[in-house]
């Protein structure tokens, strides 16, 4: 009675109701809590375009440990193997695929897995061209490709997560004549066979094809200018590269450089000094210095000024601003005589 | 005696397996106590570890914002200069929705560290982005580019920012180029769809968005936790439906426009 006493002393009757009523209320909120899930403002956010379509931003280099993440492929969570039974036939030959899914550890399947079994096994699996839904987690099925055929297959886990394998089978040409395709009239001609297969209304024959009206969407570069062809064989001009175009796309702005120098760097004090600086792919430059006697500081890409008298010690700083955006620096410095020499 | 009475309540909810109203508690107390006031032998190192294992979205077992948060907070009260602490501390303010308090975090970062932590200036960049604040957004992502140019998501937040500031041909030549490099990125084909639409290239434009959504249909949980660091993981799903959700409208939106554009 006389500790419950001294308890109660160390708590007001109020305090004391007040905790209860606090634990009962969230001992309750115990049970809902495994429930609540943290939806940051990027899970659903989309911006509209001036013209009202949808643009989503990614966040993936916010991680500062895993930045470069997404400067490379990101590798599938899963694991599986798909083998031919020979990857060079004759046509009109088959060829047995068979294939293995392995289970995985799930590393993002929400929640739980801290209580039960891990291993995520795989549910679904497809195998493209020709094949389509095959079995898992392993089999095998025969097929009689009609050309060089790079089967693809795909594999789907219990938590979504996917795993991707390949197998190519090349098809070989089985006649001995190689054919020089070559136009006649409207149509290809086969050197072997003889044969002219006319081609489709609309599409001339031209070096021995027919010009197809399909083409590989896809952006390309023509001397400095970029543009977009259509699957109709259509091309639109984008845009006149800054700094040239190759491959696919334009070529990124070049790395900014600068260089200071100062001229005599030893001087007596009193004396002044000619500073002289230059950059490339620079937007804008300064020029500052840390003597807290004098008071220099310029700007310019390139320039050539005279100091102030100086009597300490300076380092003149040059600092620039990239055209791609980063900042370089340079220091030169002007050192003062000695006064014993002087005499 | 009153932050006694506290910390017995802290510790009480502590014990009582109320975690998350704990370190709410925990959090709240810590900010208001100058570092000297607190009884345990703090290591910088460690509370930053801590929080770290926390914040990992591929770690679902370990994942909670809140206790990470308490960690980080921990760690600064010891030493704030703590190399990617402010950084941490900013991206949780950030998920919070709190972009104000995010942006005094980055910005201190990178007054420490932003020479050498480049991304530093993409979080400001996302930030901004989210803030509004679209020019300066993209001075951010211009200065990690120069030091990351192949990072998918950085080119697709980049034009992101350049469309909304009005600089839609930037923005594809932007995307061009990260598409180079990643040809099957569903965000990277999906802002290159929207940005051949704003410069006026319709069937370009549609070609691009189809193959996006062709694309989004295969991106699983642990890529989209890839993509959105420090999410939590159980709404991996629900992004991946936004994702092919947004994708879908302008799919819809840019048939539209090309019907009416046969029209006319």
């Amino acid at each position: 009675m006389k500790d419950i006493n001294s308890w109660m002393r160390f708590f007001t009757k109020h305090e004391i109701i007040g905790i209860a009523i606090f634990v009962v209320v969230l001992f309750a909120s115990v049970v809902l809590q495994g429930n609540y899930v943290n939806v940051s403002p990027e899970v659903q956010f989309a911006d509209m375009s001036k013209s009202n379509l949808s643009i989503v931003p990614a966040s993936c280099p916010s991680d500062p440990h895993f930045a470069g993440e997404c400067s490379g492929e990101i590798p599938p969570g899963g694991d599986c193997s798909l083998n031919a039974s020979s990857y060079s036939i004759s046509p009109g030959q088959p060829v047995t695929l068979s294939w293995a899914i392995s289970s995985k550890i799930s590393e993002s399947d929400g929640g739980g897995c801290f209580f039960r079994n891990c291993n995520i096994a795989p549910v679904s699996a497809t195998i493209i061209p020709r094949i389509g839904s095959v079995p898992v987690p392993n089999g095998s099925t025969t097929d009689y490709p009609p050309s060089t055929t790079n089967y693809i297959m795909t594999a789907t886990y219990q938590d979504g997560d996917r795993a991707r394998c390949s197998a190519i089978v090349t098809v070989q040409e089985a006649s001995l004549c190689v054919p020089v395709y070559t136009c006649s009239g409207n149509g290809v001609l086969n050197s072997c066979t003889g044969v002219v297969t006319p081609c489709p209304p609309g599409n001339p024959c031209a070096s021995g094809q027919c010009q197809s009206r399909s083409c590989t969407a896809g952006y390309f570069c023509s001397g400095n200018d970029l543009y977009f062809r259509s699957a109709q064989c259509v091309n639109s001009f984008i845009q006149a590269c800054a700094w040239g175009c190759a491959g696919s796309a334009c070529l990124p702005p070049p790395s900014p450089t600068g260089t200071i120098k100062v001229n005599p760097s030893l001087i007596s004090s009193g004396r002044t000094t000619q500073v002289t600086w230059s950059s490339t792919n620079t937007t804008a430059c300064t020029v500052t210095e840390n003597n807290p006697d004098i008071n220099d500081s310029w700007t310019g890409v390139s320039g050539s000024q005279q100091s102030s008298e100086i009597r300490r010690r300076t380092t003149y700083k040059l600092t620039c601003t990239g055209v791609d955006g980063s900042e370089i620096a340079a220091t030169a410095t002007v050192y003062m005589r000695p006064i014993e020499n002087e005499k | 005696m009153e932050v006694l009475k506290r910390g017995l309540v802290i510790f009480f909810l502590l014990g009582a397996g109320l975690l998350e109203e704990g370190t709410q508690e925990g959090t709240a107390l810590l900010s208001s106590l100058p570092v000297h006031n607190i009884f345990l032998t703090i290591n910088a190192g460690e509370a930053y570890a801590r929080g770290s294992l926390h914040f990992n979205a591929l770690r679902s077992r370990d994942y909670d914002i809140e206790l990470a948060q308490f960690f980080f907070t921990l760690a600064e009260k010891v030493d704030p200069h703590y190399p990617y602490l402010q950084h941490q501390l900013a991206r949780i303010a950030f998920l919070n929705g709190d972009f104000k308090k995010a942006l005094f975090h980055i910005d201190k970062e990178i007054e420490m560290c932003g020479a050498k932590h480049a991304n530093a200036f993409y979080v400001r960049g996302l930030i901004r982005g989210f803030a509004g604040d679209y020019e300066r957004a993209a001075r951010d992502y211009e200065r990690y580019l120069s030091s990351d140019p192949k990072n998918w998501a950085a080119i697709n937040d980049y034009a992101w920012v350049l469309l909304k500031s009005g600089r839609p041909r930037e923005a594809v030549v932007a995307t061009a180029g990260g598409l180079s490099f990643h040809p099957g990125n569903p965000w990277l084909l999906n802002s290159n769809a929207v940005a051949l639409y704003e410069i006026g290239l319709i069937e370009p434009a549609l070609e691009q968005a189809r193959k996006a959504l062709i694309e989004s249909r295969v991106v699983s949980a642990r890529e989209w936790l890839t993509a959105y660091p420090g999410n939590d993981p159980r709404v991996a799903h629900d992004g991946i439906s936004a994702l092919q959700g947004s994708i879908r409208r302008n799919v819809h939106t840019l048939l539209l426009a090309k019907k009416k554009d046969a029209l006319q």
